[in-house]
């Protein structure tokens, strides 16, 4: 499975990083989520970022650590934070900026997309965020 | 206690110091948060007849236990100062994601007292917290000054509270713009940061917010907003949003037309929701909150807005005579670029058209001049031409020059969208609102001009403004916006789920009315008396010209006998002020008991 995003009809309320961040950290603290709403008030748009998990990731190449890989099964991918140093070069790499820094515990945060069951999507009452 | 940071900041300006201290767990069970603590915190910290614009009186950015949370429409936040419109407690929420950021930086609220030397702004990241250089963006619109703070690498992303120049200018009805697209709107809270020479205060936050067991609770929220927020009453929000009510106030006869002569406006098609329909952008909502009532709307001119909403459609539209979408967008627009209240400027702008066309008093403004209007909007944010003379708002412009009958205001606060002739349930709300007219507190048109019970009657009318008022002011502590109506059961569970503290549907009402009696010690302190819970003598002698309500006027004795019935309810003397072994019962912590005891002495 796939996250798809369609920003067209994002309403900027940010459940997702509300919810996301609930999931993984057990606190609502959104600058910790895997997702991310930009609300561009000046021309009325929200644009959403998440990782779509592209067929040749860019940050699966740019990791020189062997953490960040792919899992092909699954469709996601995958950070070995026992491996991972915190070097960022994954969130540097993504041309989607999809990829975000936990600000507390100094690692890339990368949609997991929930072990297939998006919390996001659940909270996505406009179904911009959709299972694909 | 989880929901709550238990910290507030607090900045003095004048000496720029900073610093943190708990808040008291006492208050979070009597007073729950925002609109209730932000009250005990006034009555605590600013002594009777205190300047508002003065460096003692203080402005309060309040969040409730909700706020940060994935409750459903819980990122509104108060801001809680003395009006320098009225003289009265001031509340205004103002959504967005303001609220929410503040928590994420750790602090259940911003306590901002002094006056810094010149201008400045706050900047606040979790537990560093900045005084900064301001001057470069004096004088600069609130769009203006987001953009530049956007623009910064240090401040990229953060949340925004912005005044214009109107705030600067200590116009008394500015406004706080948070986001810039959300508005503190009603009162000159804005004027109090200027007074402050605080321009802004950017917020960025990276804590979190905890409750206990999450999973469960994320499982328990899904099934709310599902079966509840997102179930049929409150549906309207998402598809229509406010210009709804433009529909229903006109076939009701509540529409406030050419100052409140009127109640149904001719021109209403040309500015209901098909209007704004017509010319929507995109859908908006604010943090956490599934039913979006925001909209982006764009003018044939290409002017951007969030809004027209209903309040401002009514005040500016209608009521000035103005049935133009694209005028209302551009209003709005330049309203908040300069950071004024869309209300009373529609109300101060139709107050000045009806004094022209009378021939009270020349203010070179007719009925529906959209492009008269517009400048007027600039000329009362920087105080120029007639600008000075409107910037002083209907109560004290209509004292200057004699124009009282014809000035539509309680305790100094411009009437909001609803017409009261054609609810009397909605007169008795404004009359004894905290903050002078306001529908907020207690929106009884719902139930009379709108709903089915007799909207020419005051029978049942004090107990109905009672109880709604004490829900309110409990539901506005949350804070839970208006647009969701759970029921008293609901809020009192998702209270406890949130912050692990018992709370029951009885106590949650007496929460509410023990906050509602905070705000009338504030009043009562204040000089606010029997004669102050009034209404404009135009609703009293002149009757309604269109609309259900043709012919009809508010009767005073009734009315008074109303009054009357609402204090005794409340257990208020025949001045209602509140007798003190009321106050004891309703459990007002014993400090403030103590203090209010020394007030007597």
């Amino acid at each position: 499975m796939t996250i798809k995003i369609n920003d067209a009809i994002c309403t900027g309320c940010k459940s997702c990083e509300v919810v996301c961040s609930a999931a993984h950290v057990g606190e609502f603290s959104p600058e910790r989520a895997r997702i991310r709403v930009v609300n561009q008030a000046a021309v009325g748009e929200s644009l959403i970022s998440v990782c779509c998990v592209c067929s040749e990731p860019a940050c699966v190449k740019a990791c020189t650590y062997e953490a960040c890989t792919k899992d092909e099964i699954a469709n996601v991918i995958r950070i070995d934070y026992e491996v991972c140093v915190g070097c960022y070069a994954c969130v540097e790499a993504c041309p989607f900026h999809a990829g975000f820094m936990d600000p507390v515990e100094h690692v890339p945060l990368i949609c997991d997309s929930c072990g297939g069951d998006p919390v996001c999507v659940k909270f996505c009452y406009k179904e911009a965020i959709s299972v694909g | 206690m989880t929901g709550y940071c238990g910290k507030m900041l607090r900045v003095d300006l004048t000496t720029r110091k900073i610093a943190t201290e708990d808040l008291p767990e006492e208050w979070c069970t009597r007073y729950i948060g925002a609109k209730g603590i932000g009250y005990r915190y006034m009555l605590q910290d600013v002594p009777a007849g205190t300047d508002p614009l003065g460096p003692e009186n203080e402005i309060i950015f309040m969040t409730g236990p909700f706020a940060g949370t994935i409750v459903p429409t819980s990122s509104r936040m108060a801001v809680v100062t003395k009006s320098p419109l009225t003289g009265a407690i001031l509340m205004s929420l103002v959504g967005g994601s303001v609220g929410p950021e503040f928590k994420y930086a750790g602090y259940d609220g911003v306590i901002i007292s002094g006056r810094a030397s010149a201008p400045v702004f706050l900047y606040i990241t979790n537990e560093h917290v900045t005084i900064e250089n301001a001057r470069a963006l004096w004088g600069k619109g609130i769009f203006e000054t987001d953009e530049h703070i956007q623009s910064k690498g240090w401040t990229y992303q953060a949340k925004t509270l912005i005044i214009g120049p109107a705030g600067e200018n200590l116009v008394p009805f500015s406004c706080i713009g948070a986001d810039a697209y959300h508005q503190a709107g009603r009162g000159g809270a804005g004027a109090v940061m200027g007074s402050k020479n605080l321009k802004a205060i950017a917020i960025k936050g990276q804590l979190g917010v905890r409750v206990d067991n999450m999973p469960e609770f994320l499982t328990y929220i899904e099934n709310i907003r599902k079966t509840d927020t997102l179930s049929e009453p409150h549906l309207w929000a998402d598809t229509d949003g406010t210009p709804m009510v433009v529909d229903l106030s006109q076939f009701w006869g509540i529409l406030p037309t050419l100052n409140f002569t009127a109640g149904q406006y001719e021109n209403a098609g040309a500015i209901n929701s098909d209007a704004v329909k017509s010319r929507l952008k995109k859908k908006r909502a604010c943090m956490s909150c599934p039913l979006g009532c925001g909209r982006f709307t764009q003018a044939l001119d290409g002017t951007v807005v969030e809004g027209p909403e209903y309040e401002t459609i009514a005040l500016a539209g209608s009521n000035c005579g103005l049935g133009s979408i694209d005028g209302l967008i551009r209003f709005n627009k330049l309203c908040d670029d300069v950071g004024i209240d869309t209300m009373s400027t529609g109300a101060i702008l139709a107050f000045a058209m009806e004094a022209t066309e009378r021939g009270i008093f020349d203010f070179g403004i007719r009925f529906g001049e959209e492009e008269r209007m517009l400048q007027y909007v600039s000329d009362i944010a920087f105080r120029r031409g007639v600008g000075a003379d409107l910037a002083l708002g209907v109560k004290r412009l209509a004292a200057k020059i004699g124009a009282e009958s014809i000035a539509l205001e309680v305790k100094g606060m411009e009437l909001p969208g609803y017409e009261p002739r054609a609810s009397f349930g909605q007169a008795l709300a404004y009359a004894t609102s905290d903050r002078g007219a306001c529908h907020q507190r207690a929106f009884a048109a719902e139930f009379d001009a709108f709903g089915k019970l007799d909207p020419f009657t005051f029978e049942g009318k004090a107990v109905l403004v009672k109880q709604l008022q004490d829900l309110n002011a409990a539901k506005d502590s949350l804070v839970i916006c208006d647009m969701w109506r759970p029921s008293v059961k609901t809020v009192a569970e998702l209270y406890t789920r949130v912050t692990g503290l018992p709370m029951t549907e009885e106590e949650f009402m007496r929460c509410g009315e023990r906050i509602w009696n905070l705000s009338r010690l504030f009043n009562d302190r204040e000089g606010f008396r029997r004669e102050d819970d009034n209404l404009a003598p135009r609703i009293f002698n002149e009757p309604l010209l269109s609309g259900r309500a043709a012919g009809k006027c508010v009767p005073k004795s009734a009315f008074d006998a109303s009054l009357r019935e609402l204090y005794a309810l409340r257990r208020w003397d025949a001045d209602g002020k509140p007798l003190p072994e009321a106050l004891e019962e309703l459990g007002i912590d014993a400090p403030l008991l103590a203090q209010l005891r020394g007030d007597v002495q």
